[in-house]
């Protein structure tokens, strides 16, 4: 997005939604090592089955990492003030996670756009929303 | 369960140098292909010391900082029970590539919920940098969920 577009954002605008690839077992191993969160229940089969799961799941910081980049890709960087997700479902294997973001809320403090988003990742497949939450960014003019 | 005296409970402070590979390879493991987290020379050339950090790059300081393992263990939780519920991050200053941060957490709340069946724990951490400028504010919330019966 431009500045004069990231600018020009209205209430109930919404960001062009970000479809990713399906989640692979790999994804789980390689964001495991990459992000240091080594719980074995995402990445173990094992393990996840004595903790009475099915198979393993996706970390929920996974998910919050493709939900931010629905912001790095569209707005400047260092104008994200503030980021706040619930972790409302598991995402499985296979799961292809789609991030959406809607203005929610536009105002001027001190020489600033303070924007705030209201954002979801979904899986439509299985009908659910596995993330809610919101981004406040503070784009300078 | 746990116990709510583990409120305002502080982990020793903690130091962590932010290293230009580990950002290289949390923007991977995204697909963060921007090149403020990917190209030294692009990031310097837009103003900053170095590589800057994605934003969900903090919970990997916080984990680099304070093994989850030590904060399970400090609050006797039981690893195959804990979920994320969810994530807050504040943001100061950007997190560059070459920083060294001083982190400070605490457990701030603990709490349950569906008549003990769901338990919770909130931990808060901050991260200064070496210019001692607010980097960020983390509050996390863990789930507890109570374990199915084993039936083998």
């Amino acid at each position: 997005m431009t500045l004069a577009a990231v600018h020009a954002l209205a209430p109930g605008d919404e960001l062009e939604p970000l479809v990713l690839p399906p989640i692979t077992r790999a994804t789980l191993a390689l964001f495991a090592g990459a992000s240091g969160d080594h719980n074995p229940i995402h990445i173990d089969i094992d393990f996840a089955q004595a903790a009475g799961m099915p198979d393993v799941f996706a970390h929920g910081m996974l998910s919050m990492g493709y939900l931010s980049r629905l912001l790095t890709e569209r707005f400047p960087a260092g104008s994200l003030r503030e980021f706040k997700v619930r972790f409302a479902a598991l995402t499985l294997v296979h799961d292809v996670i789609v991030c959406r973001g809607r203005v929610r809320n536009v105002e001027t403090i001190e020489r600033a756009r303070h924007v705030t988003l209201d954002l979801e990742a979904t899986v439509p497949k299985r009908g659910i929303t596995t993330l809610t939450g919101h981004a406040v960014l503070a784009l300078p003019f | 369960m746990l116990d709510r005296g583990l409120i305002g409970l502080r982990l020793p402070q903690a130091t962590t140098t932010i290293e230009a590979g580990r950002i290289r390879r949390f923007a991977e493991a995204i697909d963060e292909r921007g090149a403020l987290y990917n190209d030294e020379q692009a990031a310097r050339a837009a103003g900053y010391r170095s590589l800057i950090a994605p934003p969900t790059f903090v919970t990997t300081i916080r984990l680099d900082a304070y093994p989850a393992g030590d904060l399970y263990a400090l609050a006797g939780l039981d690893l195959p029970r804990v979920l994320h519920g969810e994530q807050e991050f504040n943001y100061g200053v950007p997190v560059c590539a070459g920083d060294t941060l001083l982190l400070e957490s605490e457990i701030v709340d603990v709490y349950e919920k569906s008549g003990g069946a769901l338990e919770f724990l909130v931990v808060a951490t901050t991260g200064r940098n070496q210019f001692d400028e607010l980097a960020f504010e983390s509050r996390s919330t863990l789930v507890l969920r109570r374990l199915p019966e084993r039936t083998t």
